[in-house]
């Protein structure tokens, strides 16, 4: 079989085509695949396919996430992205319904797995001016439903479920631990050149690991723009490729990141750090302890000038020529900044 | 910068190449584009990172570094780097590498000066490391210009596309 470039429509859909008839167990067809070019790591593209089943024609608008060779986190596995929202199914936590799931990249060049088309737009953390992203009704509706999702991943019940199976850490003393090891391979991976701040940073983050008060399922990408919204409802929490077993904490740091609230008084322009604890207490009956969260965003911040290493280094040796990831790159000493403001209120 | 010139400029005409002139329907607007790849093949040979602001960051890392040890002299030495003669002839690739062996000796120091082996004036040193951190962090600021994301994502996601380009991403 020839070679797939798996960032062409015509390309995927010529070996999606044979994979999906094997598994509808008969005739399928699917329309042009349309890519949509946003986001920085895996691919997605959109198809219409019609099939039967048990002799009733079922007509479904899909959508094809492909985690391709020269992306930033490859080797990718479509696996536990894949358990995570088939256990999430019907839970309080809005997730498209997954179909199938492979990651043998023999198939399709790459893992992929295959799930429902989702109607909504992404709010994005960027505005023109750095204000507000929402009007106040809309930061509240919003905001409420944004933590009720949150919350319920929080307090799923995992154990007996197939996200289970995902990598993470169940020893509550060893989730910080377990991440801190987890970013730092790919901050070494990514950069021989050495940041003194993340450096020191790492440092830190070894000597004031909090332990977590429970293990759940972890997002690990939990913001605005990762979710969809149509008429003032969430239908989707998307971008689940960081998804882990861990501290919830983690997801309440992240959410505080400057990098999502530009010169917005509210966390994901959302809410206020204040009103982001009691919520969340109410919700999950856990206790947000200060330290933890402002230790949580130290590292959030960490990961995230990470990440923009990783955008760096895909661009340079990945021939992968979106321009974004390059100008990522040029914004480190801005992350490094806001890394040790952050660490200095958390200290 | 975090790129390489040379994968940059590649970069730039691979994008103008692929993703926009197919997708440019002006003519004089799909000229003016290859008119880009035209210029950028032309200076790229003739193309590296400006000196000075290398030559300088070099030298913050070197007094930084000699303040340090005048502190804590009994940290461990670093690998050798540039003499003063070779520094004043370096070229713009060989001031960045330097920049990069002082980055790793200060990241040394760093992690000598929280370890229990830590012995002198651990205090002042680490504060003076810490400051020049933050000193070198804050001139790389001036060289940074406030990012586009907000206009990316605009073009990215207009009109009804944004609702199907963001639908799931």
């Amino acid at each position: 079989m020839s070679a797939i470039d798996t960032f062409d429509g015509e390309s995927v859909r010529s070996r999606l085509l044979p994979y999906l008839h094997g598994q509808v167990g008969g005739d399928v067809e699917i329309g042009p695949l349309k890519r949509y070019t946003v986001g920085f790591s895996w691919l997605t593209f959109g198809f219409n396919a019609v099939w039967s089943e048990g002799g009733i024609r079922v007509a479904r608008d899909l959508i094809l996430r492909l985690g391709p060779p020269s992306g930033i986190f490859s080797p990718y596995r479509a696996t536990p992205e894949f358990l995570t929202l088939r256990s999430l199914a019907g839970s309080g936590v809005p997730v498209p319904q997954v179909y199938w799931c492979c990651d043998d990249s023999a198939v399709l060049g790459a893992p992929f797995f295959v799930c429902a088309f989702v109607k909504g737009d992404a709010p994005v953390p960027w505005t023109a001016d750095g204000g507000p992203a929402f009007d106040e009704a809309q930061r509240v509706n919003l905001g409420n439903q944004f933590l009720g999702a949150l919350a319920a991943l929080h307090n799923f019940a995992w154990r007996d479920m197939p996200v289970a199976k995902i990598d993470g850490a169940t020893d509550p003393a060893q989730t910080a631990h377990s991440e801190i090891a987890f970013w730092e391979k790919r901050m070494r991976k990514w950069s021989s050149r050495r940041y003194p701040m993340l450096e020191w940073a790492l440092l830190w983050f070894r000597a004031h690991a909090p332990t977590a008060q429970r293990i759940s399922v972890v997002h690990g990408d939990y913001r605005i723009g990762n979710f969809l919204e149509l008429d003032g409802r969430i239908t989707a929490m998307l971008d689940w490729e960081l998804v882990h077993l861990g501290d919830p904490m983690e997801d309440l740091g992240w959410i505080c990141l400057q990098a999502w609230r530009g010169r917005s008084p509210y966390m994901c322009h959302m809410f206020t750090r204040d009103e982001l604890k009691s919520k969340y207490e109410a919700l999950t009956g856990l206790t947000v302890d200060p330290a933890a969260l402002h230790y949580w965003e130290a590292f959030g911040t960490f990961k995230l000038a990470v990440m923009h290493l990783g955008a760096s280094f895909c661009f340079e040796t990945r021939d992968f020529n979106d321009l974004r990831m390059a100008g990522m790159g040029a914004q480190l000493p801005r992350m490094l900044l806001q890394l040790e403001s952050v660490m200095e209120r958390a200290a | 910068m975090n790129n390489s010139l040379e994968r940059l400029i590649a970069g730039i005409i691979a994008t103008l190449r692929t993703d926009v002139i197919p997708n440019v329907s002006d003519a004089y607007a799909r000229g003016q584009a290859i008119g880009v790849i035209d210029v950028l093949n032309n200076i790229a040979p003739r193309l590296e990172w400006a000196r000075a602001p290398l030559a300088e960051a070099v030298a913050q890392r070197r007094a930084a570094v000699q303040a340090v040890r005048a502190l804590v002299p009994q940290a461990p030495a670093g690998t050798a780097g540039l003499s003063d003669q070779a520094l004043a002839a370096a070229s713009s690739a060989a001031l960045a590498a330097e920049r990069d062996r002082l980055d790793g000796e200060i990241s040394d120091l760093i992690a000598w000066a929280q370890s229990a082996d830590a012995r002198g004036d651990v205090a002042a040193a680490t504060a003076l490391l810490r400051q020049h951190v933050h000193d070198e962090l804050t001139r790389e600021m001036k060289m940074t210009k406030k990012p586009l994301f907000a206009e990316i994502s605009k073009a990215t996601a207009g009109g009804q596309a944004k609702i199907q380009d963001k639908s799931q991403n």
